[in-house]
Order: C-alpha cells, then sequence, then structure tokens
C-alpha cells in the first residue's frame, strides 16, 4: 500500500480513507471536469479560461437561430405588404431572399464585432469569444471565425433536412458520403481538447465561460485566531500530529467548514462530531483533556495544520497527502484548553458538542 | 501564538483592497463595457490586474486557501476577458484587409492559383471541343438549373433574347438577391472548406465549373454569337471567375498543408494555412458580392456590347493591378523597420 494514499473527491463527496472502513463527507461542489485554455500573460504568468461546455454553445446557437428566423419572418411580412401593395411578386422574392442573405451571414459577424465577442444567445448563457493567445480580439478573427459557420452549420442543416437541394444530381452513395463529411464539419468540438469549431481554429478564437463569479469568503483562520480577544487558540497540536495530514486533507476539512452553498448553512454538528472524532483518533489526541468543542476543535486543527503546511512548502518540504497509520494517544500532551468559558464569547452555542463520545 | 497564524493570512491582508478594487471595476465593466469606466479608473485598470496577477501567482505557490486561489483564478481570468474584449477596431481591420492581407496572401497562393486557373481552363476547353464536336453533349455538363431553356434546341432568337434581357426594377433586385444566394458564392466556399478533403473536391469543382463555362460558350459559338455571349457573360464574370479561382487556390493551399505537413504537425500546419486561406475565401466572398452587383444591374441597363467590352477590360485590368501591387510598400515598411 502506498504511504501516500489519496482521497477521492467525486460528485461534491470526498472520501476520507482511514484504514479499513472509508468515510465520506459533503463537500462544497466542486467545479466539475472542466477544462481550461491557459493563456499566458506578459508577465509570464499563465491565466485559466473556462471553456465553453458544448451544450451551453448549441442552446445560444439555438436562442440566435430563433432570433434569425424572427427577423427573416418580420422583413416577410412586410414584405408581402408591400408586395400586396402593387410592387409585384418579383419584388418581395427579391427582398426576403435579400433579408434572409444578410440577416444569415451578418448576424453572428456583426453582433460579435459590436457587442465585445458576444451575440444575444451568447449573452444569455454568458459565453464569449476570446483570442487564444491572451491578445486583444480582432475584428479579422471574427470575421473569419464566422464566414465558415455557413459550411459548418448551415450547409449541413440544409444536407438534414433536404439533402437534394444540394446535391442535384449526384447518385445515392455519393450523397450519404459527402453529407457524412459536411457533418464532421459540425461536430468538430466533438473532436477537439478546446472544443474549437473550425471558424474557431482558423480565427485563432475560443469560446469561454464567464458566467461564473467565485466569492472571497472570511479566512477560516481569522474567525479562531484573529477575532479571539487574548489571540491564543483554544486547542494546540504538536508538530507530529499536524505532520499526520497532507494538503488533500486540509482542503477537504476547509470544505467541510465553510458554510455551504448559497444560504450560507453552517456545517452540520453532527459531522463536525465525526470529523473531528476521525482526526482526534488519527493524531493521538490526548482524550484524558476531557470534552472538546467540535467546532472550536476543527477550526484550530484547520489554522494550525494549514500554518504547518504553508510554512512547510515555503520550505519546499511538500506533503501533499496523509500518512498511513496513527500516532499513539500520549497523556499529558500539548493540548490544553485555556479558558472554559471561551465558548460563548465567540458565539458557540449554536452547535453545542455531542455527548458520549470520550472514550 | 504565531506558529498558528499561516503566512497567507498576512499575505492575503496586504493584498485584498487591491483585489476588491479590481473586482469592482470588472464587475461595472462586464455589466456595460470598458468604455464606460471613468478616465481614473482606466488608468487603474492595468494597476489593479497586473498586481492582482501577481497575487494569482504567489498565491499558487505558497496559499493553501483554496478558496483564495479558485478567488483569484476566477478574478483575474474575469479581469483578461474584460480587458481583451473591448470593441475590435474594425475600420483599421478593414484597412489592413484589402490594403494588405487580401492581395499579400492571393500573392503568397500564387502557385495554386496558377494550378486553379489552368485546371478551369482545362474543363472549358474539353467542354468546349466536345460539344461542338456534338451539341447534345451540352446536357452532360451544363445542369438543368444553369441552362435554364438554353440548350442545342432552343432558337438563335431565344438565346440572343436572353444576352439582352431587360428586366424591371423588381427583377433586378430579385435576380441580384438571388445571385447572392445562388452557387457561385457557396462553391467558393465549398472548394475552401473541402480544402480539407484533400483538395479532390476542390479539383473537380473546379473542372466541372470550368465545363459549364466552356460548353456555353461552344453552344452561342455554333450560333455565331461568341463576341455577344462573352460581352454578356464576362463583365461580371472576370470577377466571379477570378474569385472562384481564388477560393479553389485557397482550397488546394488546404489541402497541400494536410497532405504534405512539412516540419509542423498537420494540426498547426492547418491552423496557419487556414488563416491565410480564410483571408482569401473572405475577400472571395467580397468578390462575388460585386460580381452580383454587376450581374444584377449593369447587364441589364447597359446592352452595348462596346461598353461591355471596355467594363471587361477595366475589371481584368484593375484586379490585375490589384493583386500585383497594392500591398508592397506596407509590407516593405514593416520589414524595414
Amino acid at each position: 500500500m502506498s504511504a501516500l494514499r489519496r482521497g477521492k473527491v467525486a460528485a461534491g463527496v470526498a472520501e476520507l480513507e482511514d484504514g479499513e472502513q472509508p468515510m465520506y463527507v459533503r463537500v462544497r461542489a466542486r467545479r466539475g471536469p472542466q477544462s481550461f485554455r491557459e493563456v499566458t500573460t506578459p508577465e509570464g504568468i499563465a491565466l485559466r479560461l473556462p471553456l465553453a461546455p458544448i451544450r451551453a454553445r448549441a442552446a445560444a446557437f439555438g436562442l440566435d437561430l430563433l432570433f434569425i428566423s424572427l427577423v427573416v419572418l418580420v422583413v416577410m411580412f412586410g414584405g408581402a405588404i408591400l408586395a400586396a401593395g402593387g410592387m409585384g411578386e418579383g419584388f418581395f422574392m427579391g427582398l426576403a431572399m435579400m433579408a434572409v442573405f444578410v440577416v444569415r451571414n451578418f448576424y453572428f459577424m456583426v453582433l460579435e464585432l459590436f457587442f465585445h465577442g458576444r451575440t444575444f444567445g451568447k449573452k444569455a448563457f454568458g459565453l464569449r469569444v476570446v483570442s487564444r493567445d491572451g491578445a486583444p480580439l480582432r475584428a479579422e478573427s471574427l470575421f473569419v471565425r464566422n464566414v465558415t459557420r455557413d459550411v459548418e452549420v448551415f450547409l449541413p442543416l440544409t444536407v438534414i433536412i433536404a439533402p437534394e437541394m444540394l446535391w442535384a444530381n449526384a447518385s445515392g452513395w455519393a450523397i450519404v458520403a459527402s453529407s457524412v463529411w459536411l457533418l464532421l464539419f459540425t461536430l468538430m468540438p466533438f473532436f477537439n481538447k478546446e472544443r474549437l469549431r473550425i471558424g474557431d481554429l482558423l480565427g485563432g478564437t475560443v469560446v469561454i465561460t464567464t458566467g461564473e463569479r467565485v466569492r472571497l469568503d472570511d479566512d477560516l483562520c481569522i474567525g479562531t485566531v484573529m477575532r479571539v480577544e487574548n489571540q491564543r487558540p483554544v486547542y494546540t497540536f504538536r508538530p507530529e500530529q499536524l505532520d499526520m495530514y497532507g494538503v488533500f486533507e486540509l482542503q477537504v476539512l476547509e470544505d467541510v467548514l465553510r458554510p455551504d452553498g448559497f444560504r450560507r448553512q453552517p456545517p452540520d454538528p453532527a459531522m463536525l462530531y465525526r470529523v473531528a472524532e476521525r482526526i482526534k483518533a488519527k493524531i493521538g489526541w490526548d482524550h484524558t483533556l476531557g470534552k472538546t468543542h467540535d467546532w472550536q476543535f476543527l477550526h484550530d486543527f484547520y489554522s494550525s495544520l494549514r500554518a504547518r503546511r504553508e510554512r512547510r512548502e515555503l520550505l519546499g518540504q511538500h506533503q501533499p497527502f496523509k500518512k498511513e497509520g496513527r500516532l499513539e494517544e500520549e497523556s499529558g500532551g500539548l493540548a490544553v484548553p485555556h479558558r472554559s468559558g471561551h465558548y460563548s464569547a465567540v458565539g458557540l452555542e449554536a452547535v453545542s458538542p455531542t455527548d458520549g463520545h470520550d472514550t | 501564538m504565531q506558529s498558528m497564524i499561516p503566512p497567507s493570512v498576512a499575505f492575503r491582508r496586504a493584498r485584498e483592497s487591491t483585489w476588491r478594487e479590481l473586482e469592482q471595476l470588472v464587475a461595472r465593466a462586464e455589466n456595460s463595457s470598458l468604455r464606460r469606466l471613468g478616465s481614473r479608473d482606466v488608468a487603474r485598470l492595468p494597476l489593479l490586474y497586473r498586481s492582482t496577477v501577481a497575487s494569482l501567482a504567489a498565491s499558487r505557490n505558497m496559499c493553501l486557501d483554496r478558496n483564495v486561489v479558485d478567488y483569484l483564478e476566477n478574478l483575474t481570468a474575469r479581469a483578461h476577458v474584460a480587458m481583451t474584449t473591448s470593441k475590435p477596431n474594425i475600420k483599421g481591420a478593414i484597412r489592413a484587409f484589402f490594403g494588405e492581407q487580401f492581395p499579400v496572401q492571393v500573392r503568397a497562393l500564387s502557385g495554386h492559383l496558377l494550378a486553379a486557373t489552368l485546371l478551369l481552363f482545362a474543363g472549358a476547353a474539353v467542354a468546349f471541343v466536345l460539344t461542338l464536336d456534338d451539341p447534345e453533349r451540352f446536357y452532360n455538363f451544363v445542369p438543368e438549373a444553369y441552362s435554364q431553356g438554353r440548350g442545342p434546341e432552343a432558337s438563335s432568337a431565344d438565346l440572343q433574347q436572353i444576352l439582352y434581357d431587360e428586366g424591371t426594377a423588381a427583377d433586378q433586385l430579385a435576380s441580384f438577391s438571388s445571385f447572392l444566394l445562388s452557387n457561385n458564392a457557396r462553391i467558393g466556399m465549398l472548394c475552401f472548406a473541402l480544402g480539407f478533403a484533400f483538395g479532390v473536391p476542390v479539383l473537380y469543382l473546379l473542372f466541372t465549373n470550368g465545363m459549364i463555362i466552356g460548353a456555353f460558350g461552344a453552344l452561342y459559338h455554333q450560333r455565331g454569337m461568341s463576341g455577344e455571349f462573352w460581352a454578356w457573360m464576362l463583365p461580371h464574370g472576370v470577377t466571379e471567375i477570378l474569385a472562384v479561382l481564388l477560393c479553389g487556390a485557397a482550397g488546394l493551399g488546404m489541402a497541400q498543408a494536410i497532405i504534405f505537413p512539412g516540419r509542423s504537425t498537420r494540426m498547426t500546419n492547418l491552423a496557419r494555412v487556414g488563416k491565410q486561406a480564410g483571408t482569401v475565401v473572405l475577400g472571395a466572398v467580397f468578390m462575388f458580392f460585386l460580381a452580383a452587383l454587376i450581374e444584377g444591374f449593369f447587364r441589364q441597363l447597359v446592352h452595348d456590347v462596346v461598353i461591355r467590352y471596355t467594363v471587361v477590360f477595366a475589371t481584368a485590368t484593375l484586379w490585375l493591378a490589384y493583386f500585383t501591387l497594392v500591398g508592397r510598400a506596407r509590407r516593405a515598411a514593416k520589414g524595414a523597420q
């Protein structure tokens, strides 16, 4: 068994492996298997732009298509009125075809040019066109990426709806082969890592999603260390106790302690109790010290562990995961609750410790 | 107790106000536009951005508070997007395109252009000779949609009448827009796009389009109306055929990039050549547009053969001059820098 065994994180559940039985704790919804376009700034730092998922792009395109059809319908309706007013059939047909041509070829181009790389559909779904190389968006790129749209999307659409229109006098197998070939263009985003259309490839662009905003929460250390009057933690830990855990467990603990989701629900006390017990068992916590307050214990442990890990990182001593096994319990250890009346000062009545867990 | 305070706490405390200020500016830029920010804010933005990017780099190395790192990743990406997607310089891009990029890229593809031209003329010559030999073959070369009643069995008067068709204003608009939608631009684009298919469809399209021209030429030649036919066909034909050839050359260029990638990978090669070829096709689409204008309006308004030929020579000379001369000075000036 490897010395560093990695806990698994999937679908918002972290598995804290410990000995034989795994333990599951719910963690905050992580960003799914999302991929990024890395863009290097002039300072040489790689920024990560989150790529737009294909379904969002398809939805945005559908919305745009709806909008286009609406415009064409309105123009044709106006044309029909004019035609009825004596302008003649030819005029109506000419106007309608012109409208289709203009909207179909220039809708995306003009909107993306004047609307900062977005169309109405893209805006609705929080998507944006950006340059792949991190440079400002160029007008040429937008031209090119939208000229090819005709071949990529409208032509295959014609193929699906009315193949005989396009391949007027071709034999059956030729129609099938050509249609499959054309559809390959459309499906191109499925075949590459950055989900590029042919237009993106040629124009040097990529579509990213801009909807997500990460909020900067309060530092978890501040609630325990900074706001306490005497600036002293309630529980302290020895370095070898802290070294039982690595960066991964530290960040799972961060997830456990952070208020959850949009409603900022405080963490579940029963969960805190279970996690605290796990940690105590692993680090050989001196149970003769009496009951601990789980919330306070975990926050202090988090702060100490993060301080320890960050200092070790600065020295180049990286410990990504926890160590195997557990420390022996040592009575008379360093962990001493400083003041028993301290809890009320930081408002911890709400999450009273679950009792009956001392051994 | 000092050892309980992680280094990243002080790190964050020293920089958080910068991040928050940038966050506010970015949120405002996202909601409206960079241009709406006041001059003070615009001046401040790059400073805040750079310092936040530096924070991100540092935090990736030393901060184990994942919320802080996630926040900085997200904030810098948002700021980057807000700063790089401000409205592109459209006028400058158009000027650069027609003043430099288009003719320069056409010259870069001159070898492919020559090949495409030879192919088209070969098709035309084959169809011309074969149709002269047996007029019935006309139907093998020209699809029904093109011929529109013109064929070996049509009377000379009918054929002549098409050459001097006088439409109403409404007809002109209709035919103009139908030509916009017609095969020409589509075939041009297809030529380019099908370059991905190792160029075989490009060769086919160029050759068959040449055949159509050749068959029509033979048809009118047999009736002794060659001069009038070319006067009808070439005023827009010069521009249009040239555009088809350019698209074909672009398609051949793409095919070459795939079949013979040289030192780079096929994908990078395709991206590079695609950009050049895309420029050429974009210009060709514009030429199709011009050709449709000439075809829709000029041809129906002007029936004098001499004037028609004048236009043919004028357009031919103009395109020749444009593609051989324009953009050289700028390129040279850039190279000298």
